[in-house]
């Protein structure tokens, strides 16, 4: 499970929710977590201070492993960022690299990457079974794409919605 | 030193929804504080968007040690990590007694509904803000079907997607 978040902390480029997808796929088909207990944790994760993937790695360990395990799991994700930084920096110094360009090249990866943590997590509400979900989901999407509202409002206000809902 | 810690931990444990929603604030925070100028922050932005690793916690590793040194880069992310990691033991403790609670069940069931919308909506604004060229929508189309049919290469198709991405990036500006 650690190697799993450590693999995650390399390719987790422009935040959390990119890796998503990545990281249900690795948790489920090893049989670490349920898809509903997946899904749980991510839920979690988005309402709760501070990073989304530093949540789940916290949240999966402590769930499996205890204390320990929370700890562990965050030590090793945020350890390829620590390893990074001065092999990366060196890079960027010595290589004329020309950082906007990087930047873009990135972003088109991180689109790879968070197509499937989509994909993933529309499977994951197919299976589910419920499909008011999605009703939820675009709505949500409508709101975050067309107003300035806060992302964790639209969140917690979808929460709320589900109370009565489901 | 200590006020490095206090802000940075406040920030963290204030600031909901992920480490973008950080990012604002605390360069908000470093130009009241008179720490950093906003250009300052933005070369470090950057830097910390181009590593991998979650974007909050970069940010503030880089801006400590720009501030204070090695220290100052230790001091920053920690304070940035403590907040959600027992927020997370308070919460998980907290859903693994009352998660048979239907009302629990719904309020989860409706924050993923969101959690759905919001990935779509960064997948959006993606794909709205890149430069596209014909090089870069085959290379990312061959690469989305690559990556649907074998998973467990990701990192290598990752990497590709990137470095030929960056070429791409450099052929445009030559035309």
């Amino acid at each position: 499970m650690i190697m799993i978040f450590f693999k995650l902390g390399f390719i987790s480029f422009g935040g959390g929710w990119t890796a998503i997808g990545i990281l249900k796929e690795e948790m489920v088909s090893n049989g670490l977590l349920s898809l509903s207990q997946f899904n749980e944790a991510v839920s979690i994760a988005q309402m709760t201070p501070g990073p989304v993937a530093v949540n789940v790695a916290t949240y999966v360990g402590y769930n499996s492993y205890g204390l320990l395990g929370a700890v562990l799991n965050t030590f090793f994700l945020i350890l390829p960022p620590i390893i990074f930084f001065n092999v990366a920096l060196f890079i960027l110094k010595r290589l004329k690299i020309n950082k906007t360009k990087l930047l873009n090249a990135l972003k088109l990866g991180t689109l790879l990457l968070i197509t499937f943590s989509f994909a993933s997590l529309v499977e994951s509400g197919l299976n589910s079974g419920n499909y008011m979900i999605f009703l939820i989901s675009l709505i949500s999407f409508l709101f975050f794409i067309f107003t300035r509202i806060d992302p964790i409002m639209i969140i917690l206000g979808s929460a709320v919605i589900g109370i009565f809902l489901f | 030193m200590i006020k490095l810690f206090l802000t940075f931990f406040r920030i963290s444990a204030l600031t909901i929804g992920g480490g973008y929603a950080m990012i604002p604030v605390i360069e908000k925070n470093l130009e009241k504080m008179n720490w950093m100028q906003p250009e300052d922050f933005y070369t470090l932005l950057t830097i910390a968007q181009s590593l991998p690793g979650p974007v909050a916690f970069n940010i503030s590793w880089l801006v400590g040690k720009k501030l204070k040194g090695m220290p100052g880069a230790i001091i920053a992310a920690f304070a940035v990590m403590i907040p959600p990691f027992f927020t997370i033991l308070i919460a998980s403790s907290l859903i693994m007694k009352y998660r048979d609670n239907t009302y629990v069940q719904g309020f989860l069931k409706g924050a993923y509904g969101a959690l759905i919308g919001m990935v779509g909506g960064i997948m959006y604004k993606l794909i709205r803000n890149q430069k596209w060229d014909i090089y870069k929508v085959i290379l990312i189309s061959a690469s989305i079907v690559i990556f649907f049919l074998k998973s467990d290469i990701m990192i290598p198709i990752f990497l590709f997607l990137v470095i030929s991405g960056y070429i791409a990036e450099l052929k445009r500006s030559d035309i």
